[in-house]
C-alpha cells in the first residue's frame, strides 16, 4: 500500500530523474529533442542526403557501373539547356498542370460544397471520391489504360455506340497529355475534397444567415462567402496540386511510355529513363536539380498572386 | 510480482488449468532457449548457399526453366532460387533498375546482347574470372559465335545461349479467304502492300505491331526490314557514325508509311496479341510467339514467311537477312558465389538441357551440331526458323545502343505512324541525333 511519503519519494526522485535529462539551454523539456530523433533521422537520411547527393551527382558524369566517374562542372547544366526533349517534357508538364490544377480546383470545390449538404448517403460519396485517392497509382494507371484504348475501350466503344468518332485519347499526340490530366485530377480529388469540407466547416453559418436575410441566392451565396473564405484552401490546393504535378510520373510511365512522339513525356519520366535507361546519373540529378527550383519559383509565385487574399 | 502480471497462481478460465510459477518459470527459460535457437537456425538456412536466378516470362521459356532448376535443386548443395524476371517495359530496364538497388540475381537468362556494353562491369568477365570459360564456351557454339560475342577488351562477358530469327507468322485460312495462295506468300514491298489490300477488302485487320515508342518496339516492325534490305547494322564498323540514313533505311520507312497511310495497320497497341486471337493476319515475331499462338489454337492455320525485302531486290533468291534476337546469359559481379553461378549455368546450356530446350521452346540454342537435333523435329515452323538462323544480324555493340533505337523510334513514329515528318527528313535528323549522342558518348 502506497503512503503520502512514499508518493513524495517517488516524485522527489522522479525530479532529479528530470533534472539529470535537462541539458543547458535545451529548454524546460529536453527530452521533446529525443521525440524528434525519428522524424531527425528520417529527414536526413530521406530528404537532405539524396539532396545533397542529387547535387553532387549533377556536377560529374556519374555511372553506376564505371568506376569513372569524373568532375564536370557545369556541363550537365549546359547540355540540358541544349537538350530539345528536356524542354519538351517541360512544356508537357505545363501542358498537364494548365489542365489539372484548374480541374482539380474548380470539381474539387464543387463537390465538397455539395457533399456538405444534408443529402443521402453522403458518407457513401464521400467514400466513393476518396477512394481513388488511397488505390495505388500504378492500378488506376493499368484501368484508364483499358478504358480509354482505341482497341476495344469503353470509353471510345461507348461513343462508337452513339455514332461518334473514337478518339485517339493515349494514341493522339494531342489528347495523351489532356486525358492522363483528367485522370489525375480525379485520382487526387478526393484528398482535396477533404481540404475543402474542413475548409466549408469553418465558415461562420451568421454570413450565410445575413446573405439569405438580404436575398442572396445560392450561387450568390456561392461566390461572395464560399468562394472568399475558402481562399486559404484554395492557395493550399494550387500549390500541392501543382507540386504534386511536377512530379509526375506513374500515369505516363504506365499509360504511355511518354509517347506518341514524346507528348506526354514529363519531367521525372525523363528523369528516371535518363538515369536507368542511359545510366546517366549525373544529366538525370541535374534535370532534377532544375526541377526542384522550377517547382519552388513556381510555388513562391503562386504564393505571392493568391496569398494576400488568402490572408 | 512478474508471475503475478502473468496471470500466473490464477485459474485460466480458457482451459481450466492452473499455472504456477515453476510453470511460468520453465516455459520462460524454454522460450529464451528456443528463441535464440530458432533465430540462429532460421538464419543459418536464410544464409544457406543458393544463387538467385531470372528467366523470361515466356510461358515455354518458364516451363523449360522450372524443370532444369528442380533438375539441378534435386542433385546440388547449392540451391538455386528461381523467379521469373521482375515486371517492367522491358528486361533491360529491370536489370538496369537492380543494378542501381544493388538487388540484381546472380544469373540472368534473357540477356539481351545490346545492353552488355549498358551493364559494364555489373556483369562478370567470364573469361578473367573462370578458367575454363573459353574452352567450355568455343566448344559449345564454335569460334566465329563466340567471336561475335566478345566485347571491345577481347573478353567474353556473356555466356551466347540462343537465336530468335525474326520472321512473318501468317493465317492461312485467311489468306485464303482473300484470296491469296498460302503457299507462294509475299517477298516484296509491293507484294506485301498488295497482299494487305486483299486481306483489308476481304474484312480482315492485315497487321498491327505496338505503335509504342519504347525503344524496343522497332525490333519488330522497321529494323528487321531494314537488315533485309540493307544487310547492315546501325553504325559503321568503328561504332563511330550512323549508317541507317540510307536506301536500305528509307525504303523500310516508306513501306512502314505506307501501311499505316493504306490504314493496313491500325493506329492503336493492343492490349493482347491480335495475332494469337485471330484477330489480324500476320505478326512479325520470333519463335517465342509459338507457344501464344498455339494456346490461341491458331497453330494449325500458321506459316512462317520471310521478311520483305525491297523490289529492286527481287527475284529473291536466297533467304534474306532478318534481327537474329539473340538471347543470352549473365552473371552479375555481385553474385557471392560465382564459381556455383557459373556451374549452374554450364548445366543450363549443357547438350542434354540444350536439345530439351530446342523441343520444348521451338528457340535455336547456339549449339554446334544443333541442327541433327533440328533435323529430326518434324515441326514445320521450327524447321523454317531453323533454315532462318543462319540468315541473320544483331545490334551494334555500344553502350547507348536503347537511346539509338529510342531515337528511330521516334522516327518512325513521325515519318511512318503519324506521318508528321517525311521519312528524309525524320531520318536525317534521326541520323544527326546519334551522331551528336556518338560523339558525346
Amino acid at each position: 500500500m502506497n503512503t503520502g511519503q512514499g508518493l513524495k519519494g517517488e516524485a522527489a526522485s522522479g525530479e532529479k530523474r528530470r533534472s539529470r535529462l535537462r541539458l543547458g539551454g535545451a529548454g524546460k523539456h529536453p527530452i521533446g529533442y529525443l521525440f524528434t530523433l525519428p522524424y531527425v533521422i528520417f529527414f536526413f537520411a530521406m530528404i537532405a542526403y539524396p539532396l545533397g547527393f542529387a547535387i553532387y551527382l549533377s556536377f560529374h558524369t556519374w555511372s553506376i557501373v564505371s568506376d569513372v566517374k569524373p568532375f564536370v562542372g557545369l556541363d550537365n547544366f549546359d547540355r540540358l539547356i541544349h537538350d530539345t526533349l528536356f524542354w519538351k517534357a517541360l512544356r508537357n508538364t505545363l501542358k498537364f498542370l494548365i489542365v489539372n490544377v484548374p480541374v482539380t480546383v474548380a470539381v474539387s470545390l464543387v463537390l465538397a460544397v455539395a457533399l456538405n449538404q444534408a443529402i443521402r448517403g453522403r458518407t457513401f460519396f464521400r467514400t466513393a471520391y476518396f477512394l481513388p485517392y488511397v488505390t495505388a497509382g500504378v492500378v488506376i494507371a493499368l484501368i484508364w489504360k483499358w478504358m480509354f484504348s482505341t482497341d476495344g475501350g469503353v470509353v471510345n466503344s461507348a461513343l462508337d455506340a452513339i455514332g461518334m468518332p473514337q478518339i485517339g485519347w493515349l494514341t493522339d499526340p494531342f489528347w495523351s497529355m489532356i486525358t492522363i490530366a483528367l485522370m489525375v485530377a480525379w485520382k487526387q480529388m478526393g484528398f482535396y475534397v477533404v481540404l475543402y469540407l474542413g475548409g466549408l466547416q469553418g465558415i461562420p453559418q451568421q454570413l450565410y444567415e445575413a446573405a439569405e436575410v438580404d436575398g442572396a441566392n445560392a450561387l450568390q451565396r456561392f461566390w461572395t462567402i464560399t468562394v472568399p473564405q475558402l481562399r486559404p484552401i484554395t492557395l493550399l490546393v494550387v500549390i500541392l496540386s501543382t507540386i504534386i504535378g511536377f512530379q509526375l510520373f506513374t500515369e505516363p510511365y504506365i499509360m504511355t511510355g511518354g509517347g506518341p512522339l514524346n507528348s506526354s513525356l514529363s519531367v521525372v519520366l525523363y528523369i528516371y529513363q535518363k538515369a536507368f535507361g542511359s545510366l546517366d546519373f549525373g544529366y538525370a540529378a541535374a534535370i532534377g536539380v532544375v526541377l526542384a527550383l522550377v517547382i519552388m519559383m513556381t510555388a513562391l509565385i503562386q504564393r505571392f498572386f493568391l496569398e494576400d487574399d488568402a490572408a | 510480482m512478474s508471475a503475478k502480471l502473468l496471470g500466473a497462481g490464477r485459474s485460466n478460465h480458457l482451459t481450466g488449468t492452473v499455472l504456477d510459477r515453476r510453470a511460468v518459470m520453465r516455459g520462460g527459460v524454454a522460450l529464451g532457449i528456443a528463441l535464440p535457437t530458432f533465430t540462429v537456425v532460421a538464419g543459418r538456412v536464410g544464409a544457406q548457399d543458393s544463387i538467385t536466378f531470372w528467366y523470361a516470362t515466356n510461358p515455354s521459356e518458364t516451363e523449360f526453366a522450372l524443370q532444369i532448376v528442380e533438375a539441378w535443386n534435386g542433385s546440388n548443395d547449392v540451391q538455386v532460387d528461381a523467379q521469373p524476371v521482375p515486371s517492367g517495359n522491358s528486361t533491360e530496364e529491370v536489370v538496369l533498375a537492380a543494378i542501381a538497388a544493388g538487388t540484381t540475381p546472380c544469373v540472368l537468362a534473357n540477356l539481351a546482347p545490346a545492353a552488355v556494353p549498358q551493364f559494364g562491369q555489373a556483369l562478370v568477365n567470364l573469361t578473367a574470372t573462370f578458367d575454363d570459360a573459353e574452352d567450355f564456351l568455343i566448344s559449345r557454339s564454335g569460334e566465329d559465335i563466340i567471336d561475335q560475342y566478345r566485347s571491345d577488351d577481347g573478353d567474353i562477358y556473356q555466356i551466347p545461349w540462343k537465336v530468335n530469327p525474326v520472321m512473318v507468322f501468317y493465317n492461312t485460312a485467311m489468306f485464303e479467304e482473300a484470296g491469296l495462295d498460302p503457299e507462294a506468300p509475299p517477298q516484296t514491298y509491293t507484294e506485301a502492300l498488295d497482299a494487305m489490300a486483299s486481306l483489308k477488302d476481304a474484312g480482315f485487320t492485315p497487321i498491327q505491331p505496338s505503335i509504342d515508342q519504347t525503344w524496343y518496339n522497332r525490333w519488330f516492325d522497321w529494323y528487321p526490314l531494314y537488315l533485309a534490305a540493307g544487310d547492315q547494322l546501325l553504325l559503321n564498323d568503328e561504332g563511330t557514325e550512323a549508317i541507317f540514313n540510307g536506301p536500305a533505311g528509307k525504303s523500310a520507312m516508306s513501306f512502314w508509311r505506307n501501311v499505316y497511310e493504306n490504314e493496313y495497320a491500325p493506329q492503336a497497341t493492343a492490349q493482347q496479341d491480335p495475332y494469337s486471337q485471330g484477330e489480324v493476319a500476320m505478326r512479325i515475331a520470333g519463335p517465342w510467339a509459338i507457344p501464344e499462338i498455339e494456346q490461341g489454337g491458331l497453330l494449325e492455320d500458321t506459316a512462317v514467311m520471310p521478311v520483305w525485302v525491297p523490289d529492286d531486290a527481287a527475284p529473291v533468291e536466297e533467304m534474306p537477312t532478318t534481327f537474329a534476337d539473340a538471347k543470352n546469359i549473365g552473371i552479375f559481379s555481385n553474385c557471392d558465389d560465382k564459381d556455383s553461378a557459373w556451374e549452374f549455368v554450364k548445366f543450363y546450356v549443357s547438350e542434354e538441357q540444350d536439345t530439351k530446350f530446342l523441343q520444348i521452346t521451338q528457340q535455336i540454342p547456339l549449339r554446334q551440331g544443333i541442327e541433327d537435333s533440328v533435323a529430326s523435329d518434324e515441326r514445320p515452323l521450327l524447321q523454317a526458323f531453323a533454315a532462318q538462323a543462319e540468315h541473320t544480324l544483331n545490334v551494334d555493340q555500344s553502350p547507348q545502343l536503347t537511346d539509338i533505337f529510342g531515337i528511330i523510334s521516334q522516327a518512325y513514329q513521325k515519318a511512318a505512324i503519324y506521318r508528321e515528318a517525311s521519312v528524309d527528313d525524320a531520318l536525317s535528323e534521326a541520323e544527326e541525333q546519334v551522331n551528336s549522342l556518338i560523339g558525346n558518348g
